[in-house]
């Protein structure tokens, strides 16, 4: 027994510790984004087993970092591995979850938090609006959808989403489709004028006038055909931390959380051919949505947590019962052991915004200001045509200074 | 352990069980039918693309509303809209139509995907490079008299979330094609195909 014991504690060490290695690369990686050596991380990114339990998280980082740098087809060819790859993992592991319940839950396949999974779609939908290919982009939209409905209350309000939805139905001519996602995005947003205008201008091009009066509610708005679409992504999406409750002096409970801190969104400042634009972005603040994403899995992660205490604590008791210094490693190695999954998508942007800015047809130059009370940046973007009807997609990363698709 | 191995049952059951996962892991490849109707899972795949193909091509080619007999109708193809939530390559879709309809032999198809080629090939012939007797006449494209296009369309529905062992997915898929006068701007033939599949995934897995 005392044997059997010992090799079942080493054994659990080295799959926690397997865990660990392809974690540190992961990092490795973030900290060469967030310096600056994007393709330097892309390579230390592709180091990773394709069989770690942290797969999926490699693709969303590849995905997120090949976006920031405007490489928009190799950020969507890494998002589609990553939706592949959430399909396959929607399976709960029997072997995980066992190992998980006396090590923690990092020997389990990420699976990625809903908020997650749907900013997958959002980044395909601009990846695609960018590289001119509407109807994929209508197809990320129809998936989204699906996950606003699964996940209503965690999900609602990433506004952002909601509006890139309609404007990627809209981009391929599915203005009916639009108007279903602007009418339930402009009813949960009443607030925000720029929905509003938004919602009305497509209820405006398919003659649904009671509709335009309730968008409108008093308000007077100008119909557009012609647009300038500029996605602000902004900032950086903390990560989750660790937070543990001491049960007894040999016994401790650990789940990731967010931190509580209130997110100041940066101030944005668009003008179009110098002259200031009253549109208001659309922002949603990454932070917000991931905090209410990781509650609404709160009661099973606290029902996972209380099971692995009982079972750490009767392996912990067992091994005591067998042997007094077995017992002290047992309990030692169990209570380091127990430590949250804090793994997430460290890589995505703290808020996304877009700003649709009506125009005529012809060239223009758009500016674009923002300023999140610490840095502030600049950048212009010339020569915009755009077309009657046509809707023109530029994307501005302030950390990147990436402007053009 | 040293004893159990000793006793010949065991360790032929031993040794048929490591086979067992030998055969299992070895990688294999084989030809299929492409007709076979073999679904992994209830999205669309290559054996859906051959059923749309071959309905659609058999209606246009019996249809009675486009007469056929007295002259080969001109057609343009503008593609089949995706509006289903997977990325699917319509373009194989109506590649295949067109194909099947050529080998036919009852209708004549103007290349629109070329056109920007062909235009600026006729362009350099035109341009002098080309001594004079050797240029392509001009002006002596076909003009197409119909536009064929569609669209896909799929229907997903999911069980409710609940206790359960498997996953159950319903999907239906409808094709519309129709064949529009260019002249008249009436559509002259249209016709749709339906596949409805249900498929289910275990929620538990090893």
């Amino acid at each position: 027994m005392h044997a059997r014991m010992r090799n079942w504690a080493l054994m659990l060490c080295l799959l926690f510790l397997q865990a660990c290695a392809s974690t540190t690369t992961i990092q490795t990686a973030r900290s060469q984004f967030f310096s600056g050596q994007t393709e330097l991380a892309l390579e230390t990114l592709n180091e990773v087993a394709p069989s770690s339990k942290s797969r999926l998280l490699v693709q969303l980082d590849k995905g997120a970092i090949a976006f920031a740098t405007g490489q928009y087809r190799e950020s969507s060819r890494a998002l589609l591995t990553a939706s592949n790859l959430l399909d396959e993992l929607d399976v709960v592991s029997v072997s995980e979850q066992t190992t998980s319940l006396v090590t923690n839950d990092w020997v389990t396949t990420y699976k990625g938090e809903y908020s997650e999974r749907l900013w997958v779609h959002s980044l395909q939908m601009m990846n695609f609006l960018l590289l001119n290919e509407p109807e994929s982009a209508a197809v990320e939209a129809r998936q989204a959808i699906k996950l606003l409905d699964t996940y209503k209350d965690a999900l609602k309000k990433d506004w952002f989403t909601r509006a890139l939805i309609g404007l990627s139905f809209e981009a391929v001519g599915q203005l009916d489709s639009a108007h279903i996602e602007y009418k339930k995005l402009h009813k949960d947003a009443e607030q925000s004028s720029s929905i509003a205008h938004l919602a009305w201008n497509n209820a405006k091009h398919i003659g649904r006038h009671d509709d335009m009066k309730a968008m409108a509610s008093g308000k007077q708005f100008d119909s557009f055909d012609s647009a300038v679409v500029l996605f602000i992504n902004n900032g950086r999406i903390p990560a989750k931390l660790p937070g543990h409750i001491l049960v007894d002096e040999d016994l401790q409970i650990a789940f990731p959380i967010y931190p509580e801190f209130a997110t100041s969104l940066a101030d944005i400042s668009v003008s179009l051919n110098d002259a200031p634009v009253v549109h208001s972005p659309i922002t949603t603040d990454l932070h917000t949505i991931a905090k209410a994403s990781l509650a609404a899995r709160g009661k099973r992660i606290a029902a996972k947590t209380a099971l692995r205490a009982i079972a750490k604590k009767a392996v912990r008791d067992e091994a005591r019962k067998e042997d007094a210094l077995l017992g002290a490693f047992v309990s030692a190695a169990l209570f380091i052991m127990e430590f949250p999954d804090i793994r997430s998508w460290e890589t995505l942007p703290g808020s996304l915004s877009v700003v649709v800015i009506p125009v005529e047809p012809g060239t223009h130059t758009v500016s674009v200001a923002v300023n999140d009370g610490f840095v502030s940046t600049q950048a212009t973007l010339d020569n915009i045509e755009v077309k009657r009807g046509q809707r023109v997609f530029r994307s501005f990363h302030p950390n990147n200074h990436i402007t053009e698709p | 352990m040293k004893t159990l191995l000793k006793r010949p049952t065991l360790r032929l059951a031993i040794i048929a069980l490591i086979s067992v996962g030998i055969m299992g892991c070895a990688a294999t490849t084989r030809d299929i039918d492409p007709g076979s109707g073999i679904h992994y899972d209830a999205s669309y795949d290559f054996s859906d693309k051959k059923a749309i193909v071959d309905n659609l091509v058999d209606s246009l080619l019996t249809t009675t509303q486009i007469d056929t007999n007295t002259s080969k109708p001109i057609v343009v193809v503008y593609g089949i809209a995706n509006e289903t939530s997977e990325h699917i390559n319509t373009g194989g879709v109506s590649d295949d139509i067109r194909l099947k309809l050529m080998q036919a032999g009852k209708y004549r198809f103007v290349n629109r995907k070329q056109r920007d080629n062909v235009n600026s090939e006729s362009s350099y012939q035109q341009a002098g490079f080309v001594p004079v007797a050797e240029r392509i006449a001009e002006g002596k494209q076909l003009g197409a008299e119909y536009i064929l296009a569609g669209t896909l369309r799929s229907i997903e529905k999911q069980q409710p979330r609940q206790w359960r062992l498997n996953k159950r997915k319903l999907i239906y898929y409808s094709m519309n094609l129709e064949l529009t006068n260019l002249e008249s701007g009436e559509i002259t033939w249209a016709d749709n195909v339906e596949i409805a599949r249900e498929s289910s995934k275990p929620i538990i897995g090893w």
